[in-house]
């Protein structure tokens, strides 16, 4: 509340076609765009915790005392001084295996995200700036395919070409692009009929660097608040598929996969569905803080009136 | 246009959303009525799901080799081809499948080689059981509590509202319920760890069992529509007949329930119809996390085995009840809002 949000709405026209000099100005612009960004306190919160993770993601292999997929010790054991949060029913190191799972819980939906967002970012704008009989077939497209829920269309890949990373990714992609598509379309029909679209148009300037030189860069605000959005989403949805067996597969020391297995233990000692669970939520939360901050850093006032 | 000149006939037939409505006009074919164009869209829907659904299984080609595993001899593979009729071309095969489900025949499994329908009839009535409970929770939670931090907005209920909200939404709901499981199943030993009592008895004697699972769904979409009720309130507030009423002397219940409830209910009306859909996500998770033999758990149970006949099945029958369910919302919101319900049709 206490910072003051930067409304981007000055647009910038041929952003790049920007002169040298006029670059090193936007650096130090960019220094105190971030610092003012900082300040909201979730955004403090959420990126504190978010390198946090990603420390322990990044080094936790580096340092796990044991091989996560060798069997150190006897099935069951509680937490100790030799296994810190005791072995699972195989007499694997939950310990290390926490340290080495979280590559996939990360990794794989920034993949789906960034998938769907090269997806979406082309349909969704040229949608958008098109109109016509292209936004028409677009527009049904995305309805028909928002009116299934996603975990069914996911469920049907899965029966067909068998669980997997590698598709459960690209399902994702093809299931969240409807989505960003519907909300850059948005944005881009509120800019479309903006001065400098018009002037560009005028220019004689091609549909190429019209669409991404000059609608691009204005709904920039808008599409880093979806990534974002989109990201703690799939988040939570792939770490629910490989819970559920669907998505990376055992033996895995994959969060989601983890908590599945150790569940079998829960009674016993529940430390081995804790810790990956509460890494889970802490991932999830970090980033739901920054999409959070984003929104109220840009005034987007899109995805306040979408709800999404 | 059409709208316009029809608000003008149907202003004093007040009674409900298709009031008065052919015997005046006649059948107008420029603009059938609201439930005729339901229903329509309602096939066409459910039409472009199963050929999605149909072509995608069939895109995979032959899953004898899935289902039968590696080391299937060739006369076994020839005897599943034949028995499931996969050596027919794809078209054949979708039109006999279309013809069987609408006899009420959804074919074999692969699997089990018993019919599909004996799969799914003893599970229905639990997992409907379920998502009930779910939703009448999500309904008498959510509906007061984004209602009471709407109309004190930035109170403490509000913030507290907020809070609670936003950290039970930013985990997923399977570490929802392992919380659960390890406060109320592990430690406090009030309620059981898993729902496999469920099977047995009839559908009321195990209740207990329900509680988990219903309230891991619940809280899934309980923050999603207690910030969207919140949102609305705060809206409908801002109102000049908001200020008058306060301004009256009215009491701050009477103000939330006569003016403010009426007017901020119809998005969340149709949020609650469109929240089935993940709703369908917190079923499928919760009843594997509980072992709560359910539709959500069979259709898991067979997609992880590509047993395709239950999953088309499924799929088609949770779509169809998602498209009914969000045409019921759209007719309620009508219903419910004057403007709509006189113009809109």
């Amino acid at each position: 509340m206490s910072a003051t949000p930067v409304a981007d709405v000055t647009p910038t026209p041929g952003a790049g076609r920007a002169g040298q000099a006029e670059r090193a100005g936007q650096a130090g612009r960019r220094v105190r765009r971030l610092r003012a960004f900082l300040s909201i306190p979730q955004a403090m919160v959420g990126s504190v915790l978010l390198v946090l993770l990603l420390a322990l993601t990044i080094i936790g292999p580096f340092v796990a005392p044991y091989s996560p997929n060798a069997i150190s010790d006897t099935p069951v054991l509680g937490p100790s001084g030799k296994h810190w949060l005791g072995t699972d029913t195989l007499g694997r190191d939950i310990f290390s295996r926490v340290l080495n799972g979280g590559g996939s819980v990360i990794l794989l939906p920034l993949l789906a995200v960034g998938l769907a967002m090269v997806i979406a970012v082309v349909v969704g704008l040229l949608s958008g700036y098109l109109g016509g009989l292209v936004d028409a077939v677009v527009t049904r497209v995305v309805d028909v395919v928002l009116a299934i829920p996603s975990y069914l269309i996911v469920l049907v890949v899965v029966t067909a070409f068998g669980a997997g990373s590698t598709i459960v990714v690209l399902t994702v992609a093809v299931v969240y692009a409807p989505y960003i598509i519907r909300v850059l379309r948005a944005a881009t029909l509120a800019v479309s009929p903006l001065d400098f679209v018009l002037a560009a148009r005028a220019r004689g300037e091609g549909i190429r660097w019209v669409v991404f030189r000059e609608i691009l860069p204005n709904i920039g605000p808008t599409l880093l608040v979806e990534i974002a959005l989109r990201t703690t989403y799939a988040i939570m949805f792939i770490a629910s598929l490989s819970f559920l067996g669907l998505g990376v597969q055992p033996p895995s020391s994959n969060w989601g996969v983890m908590v599945a297995e150790n569940r079998l233990m829960l009674l016993v000692h529940p430390a081995g569905v804790i810790a990956p669970a509460l890494l889970i939520g802490v991932l999830a939360i970090s980033i739901n803080l920054i999409a959070d901050a984003l929104t109220e850093f840009f005034g987007d006032r899109l995805h306040n009136q979408l709800m999404v | 246009m059409v709208a316009a000149s029809d608000s003008a006939d149907t202003a004093d037939t007040a009674d409900g959303a298709d009031g008065g409505d052919g015997a005046r006009h006649g059948w107008n074919w420029r603009r059938p009525p609201y439930l005729a164009r339901a229903l329509v869209k309602l096939v066409l829907t459910l039409l472009a799901i199963s050929v999605v659904v149909f072509g995608l299984t069939a895109m995979a080609g032959n899953p004898a080799h899935d289902i039968l595993g590696m080391d299937a001899t060739a006369s076994q593979l020839a005897a599943f081809t034949a028995a499931h009729q996969l050596n027919q071309p794809v078209v054949v095969r979708y039109l006999h499948w279309l013809a069987g489900v609408l006899h009420g025949d959804f074919g074999q499994s692969y699997v089990s080689g018993g019919s599909v329908w004996a799969l799914i009839e003893p599970r229905l009535g639990r997992s409907l059981l379920l998502i009930l409970f779910s939703w009448v929770l999500i309904v008498v939670v959510s509906v007061p509590a984004g209602l009471l931090a709407g109309v004190r907005l930035r109170g403490k209920a509000d913030v507290l509202a907020t809070l609670v909200t936003l950290s039970i939404a930013a985990f997923p709901e399977f570490v929802i319920g392992m919380v659960l499981i390890i406060v109320f199943a592990v430690n406090l030993k009030v309620l059981p760890v898993d729902s496999t009592a469920v099977s047995q008895g009839g559908l009321f004697d195990s209740l207990s069992s329900y509680v988990l699972p219903a309230l891991t769904i619940a809280l899934g979409s309980i923050p999603y529509i207690v910030r969207l009720m919140r949102a609305n309130a705060r809206d409908v507030a801002s109102h000049s007949y908001v200020r008058s009423a306060v301004l009256r002397g009215i009491s701050e219940p009477a103000l939330s329930a006569r003016h403010i409830l009426p007017n901020a209910a119809p998005p969340v009306v149709t949020a609650l119809g469109l929240q089935l859909a993940s709703l369908v996500g917190g079923v499928i998770v919760a009843e594997t996390l509980f072992g709560f033999p359910g539709i959500g758990q069979l259709l898991v149970q067979s997609a992880a085995s590509r047993d395709a006949p239950v999953v088309e099945t499924l799929t088609m029958m949770i779509g169809a009840a998602f498209v009914i369910i969000n045409l019921l919302s759209d007719a309620l919101v009508i219903m419910l809002t004057p403007k709509l319900r006189d113009a809109g049709r």
